[in-house]
């Protein structure tokens, strides 16, 4: 899988989960605290929506790591072993 | 009013702690005032309902003070629930290889109502939470503890009591901690569904406990089908 496919559709998921996101670039280095709505809940949809998009299981060492969007690029490169 | 000895407090601080129960409209002044008189050195605690001005008042006019607002959250067991369904995340019963859930238990609370009183120094209020969390791992209080953990290391911790009311089956979270590093990354959303899931079917009433002041917390709960059922105020008094 090629690293733009992957961030198309990393910055679709994070502009589903978050609506205000959407019409504007994904800062993929914004750091999970600067998102006003990314909280425990928000998070674990995230996952599940990445796990589900790229046919994935994530760890919970891998999934307290995500702290960027980058992050989840970064780890689904690497799960998808591109 | 009734002024309970509360044993367990009392011999984590090492001296004598009062838990002071109250009626909405009862004159407690003049009985309070005489048993205060007689301690040299104590703590008391009440509880009372967020408009329970007079008691309050009465309270306050004692030396009271306020430490804590604490809303009581709760929701039919069998609602419909949507789970995040993260299959790679495994929460586990406890068991003696976690015993770290006491670390996480002495470093993750700052905001209990021990932590925000300033005549409590932090480290007896990290005890506080320690042995109330010891009580679970011994098995001296609770039904289940559940962890969530990297290797052996806990990283999260969510203690549950089940209690009957009017006949109904009432399963408490009781405490629930995440480590500081970890907190907003999903720890505490599977800790809660963990609990959800083991008591939707066995009782029919889910409770918890949430400041006021934790917003993230009221939040994630709203969204797990909570909503607040009642308000209460803690106040302390020390001698």
């Amino acid at each position: 899988m090629k690293e733009q496919e992957v961030i198309t559709i990393i910055t679709k998921i994070f502009q589903d989960t978050f609506p205000e996101l959407k019409g504007s670039d994904l800062d993929m280095e914004k750091h999970h605290e600067d998102f006003e709505r990314w909280d425990s809940f928000t998070h674990m949809d995230l996952i599940s929506k990445v796990e589900e998009a790229f046919e994935i299981v994530l760890e919970i060492d891998e999934v307290i790591a995500l702290h960027t969007p980058n992050a989840f690029v970064h780890l689904v490169l690497s799960k998808k072993g591109s | 009013m009734e002024i309970k000895s509360d044993d367990w407090l009392s011999g984590i601080f090492g001296y004598p702690v009062f838990q002071v129960y109250a009626d909405v409209h009862e004159n407690v002044e003049d009985q309070l005032h005489d048993h205060i008189a007689s301690q040299s050195k104590a703590l008391y605690w009440a509880k009372i309902p967020t408009d329970a001005v007079m008691i309050g008042r009465q309270l306050l006019a004692q030396g009271f003070y306020v430490v804590d607002v604490n809303a009581t959250v709760e929701r039919r067991a069998n609602i419909e629930d949507r789970f995040c369904d993260a299959r790679g995340i495994e929460v586990h019963a406890y068991a003696p290889q976690y015993e770290s859930v006491l670390d996480v238990a002495r470093s993750c609370f700052r905001r209990s109502r021990f932590h925000l009183d300033p005549n409590i120094p932090n480290d007896m209020a990290d005890t506080v939470k320690v042995e109330w969390v010891r009580n679970y791992t011994r098995g001296l209080r609770g039904d289940k503890l559940f962890v969530v953990a990297k290797g052996e290391h806990v990283i999260g911790f969510l203690a549950a009591l089940v209690y009957e009311r009017d006949g109904m089956m009432v399963a408490n979270s009781d405490l629930l901690g995440v480590l500081e590093p970890f907190q907003r990354l999903g720890v505490g959303r599977i800790l809660l569904e963990a609990f959800v899931r083991e008591y939707k079917k066995r009782c029919d009433f889910l409770q918890g406990g949430i400041q006021m002041s934790n917003i993230s917390s009221l939040r994630l709960s709203e969204r797990m089908g909570f909503f607040v059922s009642r308000a209460q105020q803690i106040l302390h008094l020390h001698v």
